[in-house]
């Protein structure tokens, strides 16, 4: 596992470095390239109208702009007093106001993200809890949906297992820490840069969580050095110390999977049609419209026109410079002047902090309207188990959900679980752990459209196991009632095999800005380890953080 | 802005349909300096919006839009003229793709 790990670490790097590496090597190789001209430039001015100023000089290079005329869809994209360069202008003042850290947008940002958490409270597909195996949990039933973002959970109580303990989760995207560890873009809203299907089909449909037991201290074994005390010698040639507080009991990695997501068929077209025109998500694009048409006024009040000299000026030096480099010149020294004015205006910080929260929900809105028209229909779930004095164990899922809207969620699992490594010599059980089945409801009963809501599940869960539970007996081991050691490596098998049925009923209270506190009560016939009913109760709480980067630019709550 | 600058141009109190040819518009406005916005009917296919009653000079239609994956950026043009006449002045302006809003410059005379 760990060399996976590293693995996908050294992936990221390589592609990371080839990027860099091929971007420096095309500037170097192609310097009459305009697009290489501007994205050589620092300055965030020319590097958010890049894609304007290399139409405008590719046009005017290949002879289809030749006058002024010609050029007004260039240069009313350029020309601070007109709406289409609002935009960018939004864009180059966010990342301004980012870099003096100018508290108000610093605020604004956590608005936004605080805002997408408190968006995300009314989804009932997303599990931010450890999955059922874990020694603390309140899920009985993994979901599709796990944290956009960043989410921490802390869950008490258990439902399959005997030993009870207390689980912290940390769930992430993918796609958040690849744009973190890369910086590519990692505070991005909806102009994020993408990387095209590495990053649709891979990263973003990719959630990843952590489990760390709490109420485990991690152990290891180290060799001893001769017997202390005791009249009889004993020999132990080893012994088990702990490590540290907390063990990493788990790792998940979801995967989405998608229907029909080829955006060039009509069907999808059809879909995202019906998806984008939902009442919700067509008024956050009003809401960010209105909220752009406010810093426009400003624009349009303050700026200082492109004039006719200008004009000139640009298209002659175009004309002269096929680099671009003149262009983006003119076009720099237009930006500071013009600009000026416009960003003394008191009232412009708050107003692009409003719209960077606007991108955030609406970038939100996208997402789901993409999830939506092409059909979410399963989730693939791959758990990596390290239970404690248990052998490891890779538990392989499927989740389907179908979301009857108002009447609630309806959520079917299916799992295959085998033991991790190789099946010590003579072991009196296969590589089969178990299989299970198991089915959730979910409905909103309380707060629709409100801060606070209220959720109630009710879930049954059935799981066969061939052979009973393995126990590991720890190195050093004595036999009870004897001083002799047992061999380094013995299992036991420990509680029976066959059938076990959970069932659980859970209420969850999920308050503003992200927070939800689950509280479910369960029965099952067994456990892993112990036979006879249990009667169980797990709590837990969680937090949907808002964006990942923020938590390291100190923009986050 | 002024006739040289606005990408669609037509006679005043002209009726007429703005069009685009990719992304979705969800919401469009018409915006005049002074005025309150005048929210405008988008047509079924959501690629299209009308535009009742030109007003003399400069005025702005807004598109809320949202872009599908793989949308290229979209191109601004004049659909049906119902009255009136309106023409798109070449060469024709384009909203980049991702962009929302998007703007269509009027002028009316």
């Amino acid at each position: 596992m760990k060399k996976t790990f590293f693995l996908l670490i050294l992936f990221v790097s390589v592609v990371w470095l080839r990027n860099d590496v091929l971007a420096q090597a095309g500037s170097a190789t192609q310097p009459a390239d305009p697009a290489a001209t501007c994205k050589a430039h620092q300055k965030t001015a020319i590097l958010a109208y890049c894609d304007t100023l290399v139409a405008f000089q590719k046009s005017v290079t290949d002879g289809t702009t030749k006058t002024v005329a010609d050029a007004r869809p260039f240069l009313n994209k350029l020309d601070l007093t007109k709406p289409n360069a609002a935009f960018n202008f939004i864009t180059v003042a966010a990342n301004q106001y980012l870099l003096t850290g100018v508290l108000n947008l610093a605020q604004s940002k956590v608005t936004a993200n605080t805002a997408m958490a408190d968006a995300g409270q009314a989804r009932i597909d997303q599990q931010f809890s450890a999955p059922t195996t874990a020694n603390g949990t309140t899920s009985l039933v993994s979901k599709p949906g796990s944290a956009d973002l960043l989410s921490l959970a802390l869950d008490a109580g258990v439902l399959t297992r005997s030993v009870n303990g207390t689980a912290t989760t940390i769930s992430t995207n993918a796609d958040q820490v690849f744009r973190l560890i890369t910086g590519n873009d990692p505070d991005c809203t909806v102009t994020c840069k993408s990387l095209g299907g590495f990053e649709n089909r891979v990263l973003n449909p990719l959630n990843v969580s952590a489990i760390v037991d709490v109420s485990q201290t991690g152990t290891q074994a180290v060799p001893t050095t001769g017997q202390a005390s005791g009249t009889t010698p004993t020999p132990v040639s080893s012994a088990t110390i702990p490590s540290g507080a907390g063990k990493l009991t788990g790792i998940v990695a979801k995967y989405r999977l998608l229907n029909q997501y080829d955006p060039r068929t009509d069907a999808f077209k059809d879909h995202w049609k019906t998806a984008v025109t939902n009442e919700a998500r067509a008024s956050t694009a009003t809401t960010l419209g209105n909220r752009t048409v406010d810093v426009l006024n400003i624009l349009q009040d303050n700026a200082t026109p492109l004039d006719d000299a200008t004009k000139q000026k640009m298209l002659a030096d175009a004309q002269s410079d096929p680099t671009g480099e003149k262009l983006i010149q003119d076009f720099s020294n237009y930006f500071s002047e013009a600009s000026q004015k416009v960003m003394q205006d008191p009232t412009l910080k708050d107003k692009v902090g409003l719209v960077m929260q606007s991108r955030a929900l609406y970038r939100q809105a996208w997402l789901d309207a993409l999830a939506e028209a092409a059909g979410t229909l399963l989730t693939f779930e791959y758990d990596y188990n390290r239970p404690v004095n248990q052998p490891f164990t890779h538990d392989f899922k499927l989740v389907y959900s179908y979301d009857f809207k108002a009447m609630g969620m309806v959520t079917f699992n299916g799992a295959y679980s085998i033991y991790d490594g190789a099946i010590p010599a003579g072991a009196k059980y296969g590589r089969t752990h178990y299989g299970q089945i198991s089915a959730q409801y979910d409905r909103t009963v309380s707060g629709q459209n409100k801060n606070l809501q209220t959720q109630i599940s009710l879930a049954g869960y059935w799981q066969y196991q061939p052979e009973a539970s393995i126990l590991n007996i720890a190195a050093g081991t004595v036999a009870p009632g004897t001083n002799i050691p047992l061999p380094n490596g013995t299992q036991e098998f420990v509680g029976t095999a066959g059938s076990l049925w959970v069932t659980q009923a859970k209420f969850t209270i999920r308050g503003a800005g992200g927070i939800n506190v689950p509280i479910g009560v369960s029965w099952s016939n067994k456990t892993d380890l112990l036979q006879g009913s249990k009667v169980g109760a797990q709590v837990g709480i969680s937090y949907n953080f808002s964006s990942l980067a923020g938590l390291f630019t100190g923009l986050s709550q | 802005m002024s006739e040289d600058t606005a990408d669609i141009v037509g006679t005043i109190e002209s009726n007429f349909t703005v069009k685009i040819d990719s992304a979705t518009i969800v919401s469009a406005f018409l915006m005049v300096k002074g005025q309150p916005d005048l929210p405008l009917a988008i047509l079924g296919n959501k690629r299209e919006v009308t535009v009742p009653d030109l007003p003399a000079g400069d005025s702005t239609v807004r598109l809320d839009l949202f872009w599908a994956p793989g949308d290229p950026d979209a191109t601004i043009d004049v659909g049906t003229v119902n009255s009136g006449a309106a023409q798109a002045i070449p060469p024709k302006q384009t909203i980049d793709r991702g962009q929302s809003p998007g703007f269509a410059l009027l002028f009316g005379k």
